[in-house]
């Protein structure tokens, strides 16, 4: 079923970040929240994620599943990659995780530590981690941060390749990220007014 | 051999030379008796069966009060971490058992406890509040945006232990562990000295006081610092290899 969100508020002290949001996320498919900064793009996906209470308004049919790049990485940084992917889903085979990994680089780096990689390695880290959780939802919040272009291209097809059906909600502030994953937008700056 | 292992071992040799130089200008053994002949009294001691059992008697009381505490300790902060309730009740205990005097509890402590008990419970007391007040320090100071990670990813309670609390609480751990293990023996051998025991480290102190022995009363002075500092760096050790084993996994 589609996520709908109705008449969604959210003020922090005298700051409204959101007001009378009403959108509709459509399942199975890819939906980026966009705007400028402060305009309540992560506030609304925290607020999806359950982590932030909405001051009024609804979000319907959120699923109970989900997954997620956060926009700092949380990631273990003492345990290796391995573990953090691990972490999130028991049931994978180390073959499972070797292939992800490979399909975004890091083919060499599954036993270091998190701590000793890169901060694009590790962006790639936990948006493999985020694909390889049981989910049914997945919620990005700007996932390509801090990816070089040649990078990006690489990620952005692995996304696209592990995310068919499944509903992803994506925050970003490139349009061109949206494109190149085909992606829904709902521009958070027009819902406001 | 590194310049700070070098620089240590420079300073200890002039300590010991001072001690020296100082022992020969007072002149008097039973003010303060030199190096040499502590030296000399710890070489004789160590021959005697009694002093090994001396040690053991001491050491097993001490690291079952401090291993108690560990435990006792730990399980506090988890319950004071996860129920306010529990930090707010516990927090007169904790305040009292921190501003009282060693010597206080281990007189109130002879009306209750045999003195052979003594050390151990004194041991305990001294280190409960450091481990409690450091680990609740450090499940408190657990990162929020880790444990929204955690939560998204529907950990069990244990893989939260281990990939999120464990590393927040390992440098409080060690802190703690690291303090109240030299606390412990002070306060436990204070204890003994009190209470007197028979067959303690602390009685024979006592002795050595009692019969003006400065040789000895030194001598059992260096093997408690000896005892002492070697338990901390093997409980480190153990301490260092335990959080390394589980961030293997």
């Amino acid at each position: 079923m589609d996520i709908v969100i109705k008449n969604l508020c959210k003020s922090f002290g005298e700051k409204q970040v959101l007001k009378n949001i009403n959108a509709v996320i459509k399942q199975g498919q890819i939906t980026c929240l966009m705007g400028q900064s402060g305009v309540g793009k992560t506030t609304l996906l925290n607020i999806m994620m359950g982590f932030v209470k909405a001051d009024s308004g609804e979000i319907l049919n959120i699923p109970q599943l989900k997954s997620a790049v956060f926009q700092e990485n949380r990631l273990c940084e003492s345990f290796s990659v391995l573990s953090n992917i691990k972490m999130a889903n028991d049931s994978l085979s180390d073959d499972v995780i070797m292939k992800h990994l490979a399909a975004v680089g890091l083919e060499n780096e599954a036993k270091h530590k998190v701590s000793t990689l890169s901060g694009g390695m590790k962006r790639r880290v936990a948006l493999v981690r985020a694909i390889l959780a049981e989910k049914e939802i997945l919620f990005l919040d700007e996932p390509f941060k801090g990816l070089d272009d040649k990078t990006l291209e690489q990620v952005q097809n692995y996304l696209s390749e592990n995310t068919k059906g499944v509903t992803v909600v994506m925050v970003t502030h490139q349009i061109e990220d949206a494109q190149a994953l085909g992606a829904e937008i709902i521009n958070l700056k027009n819902s406001a007014l | 051999m590194n310049r700070t292992r070098f620089e240590k071992i420079l300073a200890v040799a002039t300590a010991v030379l001072l001690w020296q130089l100082a022992a020969v200008t007072i002149g008097e053994e039973v003010l303060l008796v030199s190096p040499f002949k502590v030296l000399l009294r710890l070489s004789e001691l160590i021959f005697e069966a009694e002093f090994w059992g001396t040690i053991l008697f001491s050491f097993k009381r001490i690291t079952l009060g401090f291993f108690i505490a560990l435990v006792s300790g730990t399980i506090l902060a988890i319950l004071s971490y996860r129920f306010r309730v529990a930090e707010v009740f516990l927090w007169p205990y904790i305040s009292i058992i921190k501003a009282t005097p060693v010597a206080s509890f281990v007189i109130l402590c002879l009306i209750w406890l045999s003195s052979s008990q003594l050390p151990v419970f004194i041991a305990f007391l001294m280190a409960v509040p450091i481990i409690y007040t450091n680990m609740l320090q450090g499940f408190k100071s657990t990162d929020s945006k880790m444990l929204e990670m955690a939560e998204i990813f529907r950990f069990s309670f244990g893989k939260k232990l281990l990939y999120i609390y464990f590393p927040q609480i390992k440098s409080h751990f060690v802190s703690a562990c690291s303090v109240s293990l030299g606390l412990s023996w002070k306060a436990g051998i204070a204890a003994e000295i009190i209470g007197i025991p028979d067959g303690s480290m602390g009685e024979m102190l006592y002795q050595a006081k009692l019969y003006l022995a400065t040789a000895d009363l030194f001598g059992w002075t260096v093997t408690i610092i000896l005892v002492s500092v070697l338990f901390e760096k093997a409980v480190m050790f153990i301490i260092n290899r335990l959080f390394g084993r589980l961030e293997d996994l």
